[in-house]
């Protein structure tokens, strides 16, 4: 051992008694351990908890206007501690539910919702199924430059790409130019509530089929080969490598994706706020454009409350059915 | 060892202290709920520094007295430019959160009534009877800020509307603009023009505004004394014929307000009138600016023979938040008063900006018989200010939203699906009523 080796043991060893030290004095409480990771508690209590047990409690009341009442103040001379009551409330217990009922603009978003989901989820997922299993196939070339072309409009913004296609289909847009070029009729796609509510599909299916597409090109890629050596070995044909191991093999993936893609269609906003904004006559409006309406344009915060209440159950849930059926062998 | 004792003790110890420090507070009476006594309200003692908000040129024009008032008083005025919607949106939160809202602030009158409701906003009745200036301004502005007798902001710019028209469209196709009296003759003149022109445009957008302006016209309230629903009324039914024929007639554009394509159309004056207020005067110029000369503008038709021509769209105030605490509210009122009921503040704004004063008293001014080149040598601001004189008060409430929403959406379905005008009319004050719990006039 050199003398300078040494040294920097010695030294070494100084630095470990000193650290082991320092932690003998620290104090011994398991608390410690929850003071660390205390931060992520406060932050998801003061903005998830919070504002979600505040939504439920405010559907119980209707909103009537700014309070400039404190709910506490300490005055100490010099400083003045003030929480002041945000809201003046009005209790109407199950009231803003019961109206929920007999509401129709509810009712038209629910069916507008339901219909672009019911449309645009097996479209979208069926193709991205196709795209990812095409470029999953070994002889297909340049297969990065496909994979990120089709996956490349998730990047897009969501109210420019909206924007975008409210340019390309008003009235006097790219496409009308082409149908009339094509000596075709115009179309007033944003005047039917037919061609509308399909301007909406066609603009979320262009913008999240890519993404649901790298999942299951993900999923495809971790079933195991020898699989399908196993099953071309039973002499099995193409279909039924299809059928009896990517489907199965690739039934969680595929769940996942229906889940997201149902919640994802069901959280519709800015591209029927931008593009059609919920017209004509309210053709395209959905539940969370309507929430907002309520709540922002006309100030009935208890009432949006309840109508998010419901809304988050009615998701919740069909997801829960919809993972129920998918679990099942 | 034993391991947590010692901490714990410190913690309650330190409690009870706390404890009976607040304890005391509480006695010496410096502690509680419910509204704190603000002892300064009644001084008239004014900040040194206030902020205010507004949009685009409103908040553009506001600079321009803010320098001036800087210039005579030893006091600062910072003015915040926004875009609309941001300004709004940030606004409606920091009112309604009780904090963090400016001195003073841009008001819609569309918007008035709902945030008057809100008591987001600071009552200036009193402060107007001192400085005596109600009797200043248009009678017409003064409804939608206010509830009852308690005014809540200050008129500022209205939107007294007529039809700008392309002159040389209706030259080139031998359109009379003084031939036109009520929209009959309106539509008599408009078949004079070819296919490709339209005699104007209904935008889908905005249907409402569209309704809107006649409505009022025709000295309508969308709700009656007692707060019953009245867009269903006869006049309502007449109002949406006239739109339903002007579109059937095929006289009509439907553009969207606003979009390149209607900005495309008026400059190719392929659409050829345009009824609208005020204040549209300068985005024509600024948009349009080589149309200079084009054009001309004539009061809105009647309905009936003899009937009133004159009407409203838009419009703003200046309103102070209740959160201000009161030295920055004396000063601000201090300042809105001098930017909005002086002649001189007011004729200055317009002159800029082309925000069309709500006050009366300025309407003498050379300013308004001026021969403007752009109109082509027609003194047009008379027109705007004589309809200003005559414009009927219409009541903005907290549930517009809904009239405008319900009015909108069966106005779209009249034109697209071909509903029949009287149900569509019948169906908007349904909606309206089920939504705001209110009955049917």
């Amino acid at each position: 051992m050199t003398p300078a080796t040494a040294t920097r043991r010695r030294l070494w060893d100084r630095f470990r008694f000193a650290r082991q030290g320092l932690s003998d004095r620290l104090p011994r409480l398991p608390s410690v351990a929850y003071l660390f990771i205390s931060p992520f508690f406060v932050l998801f209590g003061l903005f998830l908890l919070f504002p979600i047990l505040y939504t439920v409690y405010l559907s119980f009341f209707e909103y009537q206007g700014v309070s400039f009442d404190s709910l506490l103040w300490i005055d100490l001379g010099p400083i003045l501690i003030d929480v002041p009551r945000v809201a003046e409330l009005e209790f109407v217990g199950l009231g803003n539910y019961a109206r929920i009922l007999n509401d129709g603009l509810f009712w038209d978003a629910m069916y507008n919702t339901t219909y672009i989901l019911a449309i645009q989820v097996p479209i979208m997922i069926g193709l991205a199924l196709a795209l990812a299993l095409a470029l999953n196939a070994s002889f297909v070339r340049f297969k990065g430059v496909f994979r990120t072309a089709i996956a490349l409009p998730v990047s897009a913004n969501i109210v420019a790409y909206s924007t975008i296609f409210l340019l390309l289909f008003n009235e006097f847009g790219l496409i009308n130019s082409l149908l009339v070029a094509l000596g075709l009729e115009e179309i007033q796609w944003f005047r039917s509530a037919f061609w509308a509510r399909n301007t909406i599909i066609a603009a979320v299916t262009w913008r999240w089929t890519g993404y649901n597409m790298i999942i299951l090109l993900a999923g495809l890629q971790n079933i195991p080969q020898q699989l399908y050596e196993a099953a071309e070995i039973d002499g099995a044909s193409r279909w039924q490598k299809f059928r009896y191991v990517t489907v199965p093999q690739l039934k969680p993936v595929l769940l996942f994706v229906v889940v997201l893609s149902t919640i994802g269609t069901f959280k519709l906003f800015a591209e029927p706020y931008v593009i059609t904004g919920g017209g004509p006559s309210n053709a395209t409006i959905t539940i969370v454009q309507y929430i907002y309406k309520e709540a922002f344009d006309s100030w009935n915060l208890g009432y949006a409350s309840a109508l998010t209440v419901v809304f988050v159950t009615i998701v919740s849930a069909i997801s829960i059915v919809q993972v129920r059926i998918g679990g099942e062998d | 060892m034993p391991r947590d004792t010692t901490y714990g003790r410190y913690g309650r110890r330190r409690l009870l202290k706390g404890s009976a420090a607040l304890g005391a507070a509480a006695l010496a009476g410096c502690i509680g709920t419910g509204d704190r006594e603000d002892g300064d309200e009644s001084t008239d003692v004014m900040a040194d520094e206030i902020g205010g908000w507004g949009w685009d040129v409103a908040a553009r024009s506001l600079q321009l007295t803010a320098d001036e008032y800087e210039a005579e008083n030893d006091a600062t005025v910072e003015i915040e430019e926004f875009g609309r919607e941001a300004m709004k949106e940030d606004l409606q939160t920091r009112l309604s959160s009780g904090t963090g809202a400016p001195d003073l602030a841009m008001l819609e009158m569309v918007d008035g009534p709902a945030y008057i409701e809100t008591g987001a906003i600071h009552e200036i009745s009193d402060r107007i009877d001192d400085a005596g200036v109600y009797d200043d301004f248009v009678e017409g502005a003064w409804a939608s800020l206010s509830d009852g007798d308690d005014i809540y902001a200050l008129p500022w710019d209205i939107g007294p509307t007529a039809v700008y028209y392309r002159r040389d469209v209706y030259d080139e196709h031998g359109l009379e603009p003084d031939a036109i009296e009520t929209w009959d003759d309106f539509m008599a003149e408009g078949e004079k023009l070819p296919d490709d022109v339209d005699m104007l445009n209904l935008p889908m957008n905005d249907l409402d505004g569209v309704w809107r302006y006649q409505f009022r016209q025709l000295g309508n309230q969308p709700f009656t004394e007692d707060g019953a629903v009245n867009i269903g009324n006869d006049d309502s039914v007449m109002i949406a014929e006239t739109v339903k024929e002007l579109y059937d007639r095929g006289l009509a554009a439907t553009l969207d307000g606003w979009s390149s394509a209607w900005f495309g159309a008026y400059e190719e004056g392929t659409v050829a009138s345009l009824p609208s207020a005020a204040w549209m005067e300068g985005t024509l110029r600024d948009e349009l600016s080589d149309t200079a000369g084009d054009w001309g503008v004539y009061r809105i038709p009647a309905h009936e023979e003899g009937g009133s021509r004159a009407s409203n769209w838009g419009g703003s105030s200046l309103m102070i938040p209740e959160q201000v605490e009161s030295a920055k509210r004396n000063r601000a009122w201090d300042y809105i008063e001098w930017s909005l009921a002086t002649e001189d503040m007011q004729l200055l704004m317009y002159d800029e900006y082309g925000l069309f004063p709500a006050l009366e008293t300025t309407y003498d001014a050379d300013v308004f018989d001026e021969e403007l080149d752009f109109f082509g040598g027609q003194a047009a601001r008379r027109v705007f200010a004589d309809v200003a004189e005559e414009m009927p008060s219409y009541g903005f409430s907290a549930d517009t939203p809904e009239v405008t929403s319900a009015i909108n959406s069966e106005f779209q379905a009249m034109i697209n699906d071909d509903k029949d005008p009287e149900d569509a009319v019948a169906d908007a004050a349904q909606t309206v009523a089920d939504r705001t719990d209110r009955d049917l006039a």
